[in-house]
């Protein structure tokens, strides 16, 4: 998306919102189904206006990105590090590497409910469900950045008289940069998809409650309201990694 | 018969030429009957046999040697990257093993870190050995305009092309001022035209920095412009089939000059014969 080629993408967006607006006008499907994008844009006006139960969608917005960067915090703060070292050490690695190839499969709300049984219905629980499901990603990525980086680099560094610590923070770390990045855009779609879903168990804010609650009541202009909102949000987060990725590793896949 | 008989008045003429180092001064590296072999069991594969050389202070070692013939390692013997499976090692007088500051090591590709600009790849051995910040910048400074690469400091490996990097690999080795410098076939991947500009550049560098190089290639022009001694690397594992000067060492100032020189259709050809041989 918004590449050489943003004008098609423009192009194809705009195609879909006549068209919506277009089935909505003649009135091809009940407005239950699919409510109109007037009828959208004005719950989304309320919303702003005067909230949804209480919490206005800022309140909202930001309950579930709370979450979602707690979490994340602590993902970058011990999959990096494990990840080297995993990657350099191979013992650390045959540790470490079956417990995450068990959890890394299931599915993060099969072991939501020990969560919730152990840290209680409040953020711990959801906080730690995002971090893992973002966890395993990440850390994978990490670790097998490492191996992959040319023996003929650490001895390199080594020659020029790199001692171990020095070599991990000033030769591994940077070289795993292209997989660290790639890792958190993994990671981040894992635990957005995770959160949403966390919020339907167990929440009273959060853009997936609100989803969540106005299917209760057949708002399906709030619904829509909510899922637009999610698309934009992630896509949003995406484009500033990437924008990070381009400015700062601007040697990825490059001869060197 | 010619051949032999041109081969030793060659030699005479080589060895009164190439005395870099005088007999009273121990070599700087010593390396005596070692063996490697890779693996073990079935799949072991011995690639170096009885390998013994003394290198002098000052010298220019050119191993040359066919594709998998084992130069390479015994490169990363010399570097401490590899551990010899028999016989003895020693670099400046201690057991070599692991690699050291004073070994400096330039590979076959540039092998730069690409996140690093020119400049800050040249001061990383000096980082690693905590010089001061303006040091390093001055002595960096001072080595990528000695290699002609004075204008690119702030360019990123990526940007330049396989000559420059190249050239900015050898300033970063020799930013970190070693004794000893390894090369292992620096120039293989090169053009022709390319190619005799750095060999150029690393014989002028070899006189002005006066320590001792040990160049790995199969190119018998490139060893017979660079070196003060040839050794050649042959048979299956590899031994040390030749070992003598260069008697046309500091015959020319580049290899087409080098061609045009006397001697020159007939040292090739014994290093060629001396390739062959099994």
């Amino acid at each position: 998306m918004f590449t050489r080629h943003w004008r098609l993408s423009v192009a194809a967006i705009a195609a879909a919102l006549a068209l919506w607006w277009g089935v909505t006008k003649l009135e091809w499907v009940n407005p239950l189904f699919v409510p109109s994008p007037a009828s959208v844009w004005n719950a989304f006006v309320e919303i702003c206006r005067e909230g949804y139960k209480g919490s206005s969608l800022l309140v909202h917005a930001g309950a579930s990105l709370k979450r979602l960067g707690t979490a994340f915090l602590i993902i970058l703060a011990t999959a990096i590090p494990l990840g080297l070292i995993s990657g350099f050490f191979i013992r650390v690695r045959a540790l470490v590497e079956p417990f995450i190839e068990f959890y890394r499969p299931l599915p993060p709300l099969a072991y939501y409910t020990l969560l919730v049984l152990w840290l209680g219905i409040g953020d711990s629980s959801k906080i730690a469900l995002l971090t893992l499901a973002g966890f395993a990603p990440l850390y994978i990525a990490v670790a097998s950045g490492v191996v992959r980086i040319p023996q003929d680099r650490i001895n390199g560094a080594r020659s020029l008289g790199a001692s171990r610590a020095r070599l991990f923070t000033r030769v591994i770390f940077p070289s795993c940069l292209p997989d660290i990045f790639t890792g958190v855009r993994t990671a981040l779609g894992m635990t957005y998809t995770t959160l949403v879903a966390a919020e339907m168990v167990a929440a009273e804010s959060g853009l997936g409650w609100m989803v969540l609650d106005a299917s209760k009541f057949l708002r399906s202009d709030v619904i829509f309201v909510g899922i637009i909102l999610m698309g934009v949000i992630a896509v949003l987060i995406d484009l500033s990694i990437r924008w990070l990725e381009r400015s700062q590793v601007p040697w990825i896949g490059k001869d060197s | 018969m010619t051949l032999s008989g041109i081969a030793i008045t060659m030699t005479d003429r080589g060895e009164a030429l190439a005395s870099p180092s005088s007999p009273a001064s121990p070599p700087v590296v010593s390396v005596q009957g070692v063996d490697l072999t890779y693996g073990r069991g079935k799949s072991a594969k011995q690639v170096l046999s009885d390998i013994s050389l003394d290198i002098g202070e000052g010298e220019f070692v050119v191993a040359l040697g066919a594709s998998g013939s084992g130069k390479t390692s015994l490169l990363r013997l010399l570097a401490g990257y590899e551990r010899a499976s028999a016989g003895r090692i020693d670099i400046l007088d201690a057991a070599a093993g692991a690699p050291r500051p004073e070994v400096g090591v330039v590979f076959q590709h540039a092998n730069l870190f690409p996140w690093l600009t020119i400049r800050r790849n040249a001061e990383f051995g000096l980082l690693m050995q905590r010089v001061g910040k303006r040091e390093r910048e001055r002595i960096a400074a001072e080595t990528i305009a000695q290699v002609g690469l004075g204008d690119y400091g702030h360019y990123l490996p990526y940007q330049l092309s396989g000559g420059m990097k190249q050239r900015a690999a050898i300033a970063r080795t020799l930013a970190a001022d070693p004794r000893i410098v390894l090369m292992d076939e620096p120039f293989g991947a090169l053009d022709a035209i390319t190619r005799e500009h750095l060999q150029s550049l690393v014989k002028s560098l070899w006189q002005q920095k006066r320590r001792t190089f040990f160049f790995i290639t199969h190119d018998v022009d490139e060893a017979l412009y660079l070196g003060t001694r040839i050794i050649v690397l042959n048979g299956s594992p590899a031994r040390i089939g030749t070992d003598r000067p260069n008697p046309l060492s500091g015959e020319a100032d580049s290899v087409t000059r080098l061609r045009q020189i006397p001697g020159y259709a007939a040292e090739r050809e014994f290093l060629l014969a001396s390739l062959e041989s099994p």
